[in-house]
């Protein structure tokens, strides 16, 4: 049984209370930098929309952030352009790169001799990091749509070609330390300030391949990059990942492989007295074929020739268990030709083979408020559905068969189990995220 | 029942307290949960004191306190402990030492005040850190000249929430706030009140709403409101002119 002071209790709590919040993170006008504290909005906002982050989704172990768009009410023009006497930005500057924040969770409340405690849960509870970025548009009926953008966009907003710190030996984690620590002539960090503003904000995998195509900002590589086609073309290489997780970190390491499961999840015709009924729907189910890769190619040298790929792939046989015979042989190519040597190739070939050539189960499903789950969470899912047409219920004895072991005049009842979809604490690594925090709903895709 | 203004106690610049003012700002928050809670001072030997400082004198004639565990506390303006309050329910001055209520609703004297200040000595459970959920400190801007009757009086928790139906047919509710609304039906209603009402309608700023604000018994509805929809009452209760006005108000908070 989960108590009410946890948030497992609170998300099983037939009635929870929940809050959201919003701060804002202006840049001040004397010197540019980012002022010291959060200031709170909250009581301004209109429509929150939605927060979405997936893997795979546009391509294989690429991270994808969405956009937000917040709608406040600007009744009293607090969110006209800085220049305005009213505006939240007066006095600061644009509100452009304005930083955002939204924290997000349940409240237990409890009163001890006159005195409410209330607690926050979970303790970790940001759920967006951002800064505001596009056409902020006024509209006529005293709203204001303003558009967030995820923080690594502040690396799609910089020209690799200005960075300072290339040499020889640079290797990818070398890279993403040079952007840790990047700064203006002035001694003012450029990225920082963006993560966390310490370099506890950045958490780096070491590596040890070095790029030597990568020596300077003129370097054909870079010269008509932005830092983050930098980075992600070097977390190729490596077969890492970027990405920002929720408290604001950015992340530069392998995928993630995390063996404990963190949270489970149960729908109809199953039960836990700890977790209770905590799935809405079952959007869609099934094995994803379409992750399905019987081939993995890496070519990693310009040249056209067969040096210049690693392969790995299943062996193509005529029988019950070959995948390219069963299921037909599907490339996952990869053309990267900042892959240091052919060693890394095979890794990268191998590691990508390991994760898709085997046809897996994947699960989207709906869930009311549950935060606190991450990209590559490793959650148990339970559910077993209904018959649709329960006309059959007796159907669990052959009543003409006379070597049925039960007597013949008993009467079997079908046990309303999963004729459709049927899972049994079956293990899930979360991919995708949405939370929509106006209908308090979360849909997660989960794959096995 | 009567409007009035907006509090006095506007921001937290205006407060001091002499312990944690990390949740000072509480005072001003209309969730009660959320506390001013003394520091180090669950001592019925120690005082805990707030004091809300306005930019201009002000004439307050309202007072009210929510959530609160104060048993013996004293209420008085402009710095001088003796400065209390004229009140008629449920004592005279605003000096009390056996308070049981969590809600208090003060109808004063008019006072002209710089200041006003709450002194708190000891906690309904002897000895408690002191709590305040709320305060309110202003004046009257309009007494309604007769109460609706309880069919033409709908007061409403008005929660925003969420109601999730599950897989299994059951259902979760998850609640982001909960908010008072009020539905008011007037009839007979003199033209003098009828214009007087205008005048509240048409303010700019929301007004404060409290149902039936008494010394005893308070049942803690106090919220800051917008009359929202029509206004209606230039509409006649009978076919003679002298019969008056009837019309609705409808009130949501802020």
């Amino acid at each position: 049984m989960s108590g009410l002071n946890t948030l497992v209790g609170q998300i099983k709590n037939p009635r929870s209370e929940i809050y959201r919040r919003l701060y804002i993170k202006r840049r001040r006008a004397d010197n540019g930098l980012y002022e010291d504290d959060w200031v709170e909005i909250t009581d301004d906002v209109i429509k929150w929309g939605n927060i979405k982050k997936e893997i795979d989704s546009v391509r294989i172990n690429q991270f994808k952030f969405s956009n937000l768009t917040l709608t406040l009410d600007n009744s009293e023009g607090r969110y006209n352009p800085y220049v305005d006497d009213n505006s939240i930005w007066n006095g600061y500057g644009d509100e452009q790169r304005t930083l955002v924040k939204i924290e997000a969770g349940f409240l237990y409340k409890t009163k001890t001799n006159g005195v409410w405690t209330v607690t926050e849960l979970p303790s970790s509870n940001v759920v967006y990091n951002g800064f505001i970025s596009g056409d902020i548009n006024i509209k006529g009926n005293n709203q204001i749509s303003i558009p967030v953008v995820p923080l690594q966009e502040c690396f799609r907003q910089f020209s690799a070609r200005r960075l300072t710190g290339w040499n020889t030996s640079l290797t990818a984690s070398d890279f993403i330390m040079m952007l840790r620590d990047q700064q203006d002539t002035s001694g003012n960090y450029i990225f920082r300030p963006f993560f966390q503003n310490t370099t506890t904000g950045w958490s780096i995998t070491s590596t040890t391949a070095e790029y030597s195509n990568l020596n300077t900002g003129t370097a054909a590589d870079v010269i008509n990059a932005t830092v983050w086609d930098v980075v992600t073309k070097l977390a190729e290489a490596e077969n890492y990942i970027p990405w920002v997780t929720n408290d604001g970190r950015f992340v530069f390491g392998p995928r993630d492989v995390n063996t404990t499961t963190v949270y489970e999840f149960y729908g109809v015709g199953t039960f836990s007295n700890y977790y209770g009924q905590n799935i809405k729907k079952i959007n869609w189910f099934g094995k994803r074929y379409s992750k399905y890769y019987s081939r993995v190619s890496v070519k990693w040298v310009d040249a056209d020739t067969a040096t210049s790929y690693e392969i790995e792939e299943s062996q193509y046989l005529v029988n019950s268990t070959s995948a390219p015979w069963t299921l037909g042989e599907r490339t996952l190519q990869i053309d990267n030709y900042w892959i240091p040597n052919a060693s890394i190739a095979s890794d990268i070939a191998t590691a990508l083979f390991t994760e898709f050539s085997a046809i897996k189960n994947e699960i989207e499903f709906a869930t009311p408020f549950i935060p606190d789950l991450d990209i590559f969470d490793r959650v148990l899912i339970s559910y077993d559905s209904s018959p649709i047409q329960g006309n059959a219920l007796w159907d669990l004895n052959n009543w003409g068969d006379t070597t049925s072991g039960s007597n013949p005049d008993d009467l079997f009842w079908d046990a309303t189990s999963g004729e459709a979809i049927k899972l049994q604490q079956d293990e899930f690594q979360l991919i995708s995220i949405d939370m929509n925090l106006d209908n308090l709903e979360c849909k997660f895709i989960g794959r096995a | 029942m009567e409007f009035l203004t907006q509090t006095f106690c506007e921001t937290t610049t205006q407060l001091s307290v002499n312990s944690n003012t990390l949740t000072m700002e509480n005072l001003l928050n209309p969730d009660v949960t959320r506390q001013w809670v003394s520091a180090s001072y669950a001592d019925d030997s120690l005082t805990s004191t707030i004091t809300v400082t306005f930019g201009s004198t002000q004439s307050v004639d309202r007072i009210a306190i929510l959530e609160t565990n104060a048993k013996e506390f004293n209420i008085f303006y402009n710095g001088v402990t003796a400065n209390a309050f004229t009140i008629t329910n449920p004592t005279t001055t605003t000096q009390f030492t056996g308070n049981t209520s969590e809600n208090l609703y003060f109808i004063c004297s008019t006072a002209a005040c710089t200041s006003v200040t709450f002194d708190i000595k000891k906690t309904m459970v002897a000895n408690s850190e002191k709590a305040v959920g709320y305060i309110y400190i202003g004046a009257n801007e309009l007494t309604f000249e007769k109460v609706p009757s309880a069919n033409n009086y709908t007061p409403l928790k008005d929660p925003k929430e969420i109601i999730h139906e599950m897989s299994d047919g059951g259902s979760r509710r998850q609640v982001v706030a909960s908010k008072w609304s009020t539905k008011i039906k007037l009839q007979y209603i003199s033209q003098s009140f009828r214009d007087d009402l205008k005048a509240v309608y048409e303010a700019f700023s929301p007004r404060v709403f409290v149902p039936f604000g008494t010394g005893t018994g308070w049942d803690g509805i106090l919220f800051e409101a917008n009359w929202i929809g029509n206004f209606d009452f230039y509409k006649y209760s009978d076919n003679a002119t002298v019969s008056g006005f009837s019309g609705s108000i409808e009130l949501k908070q802020t």
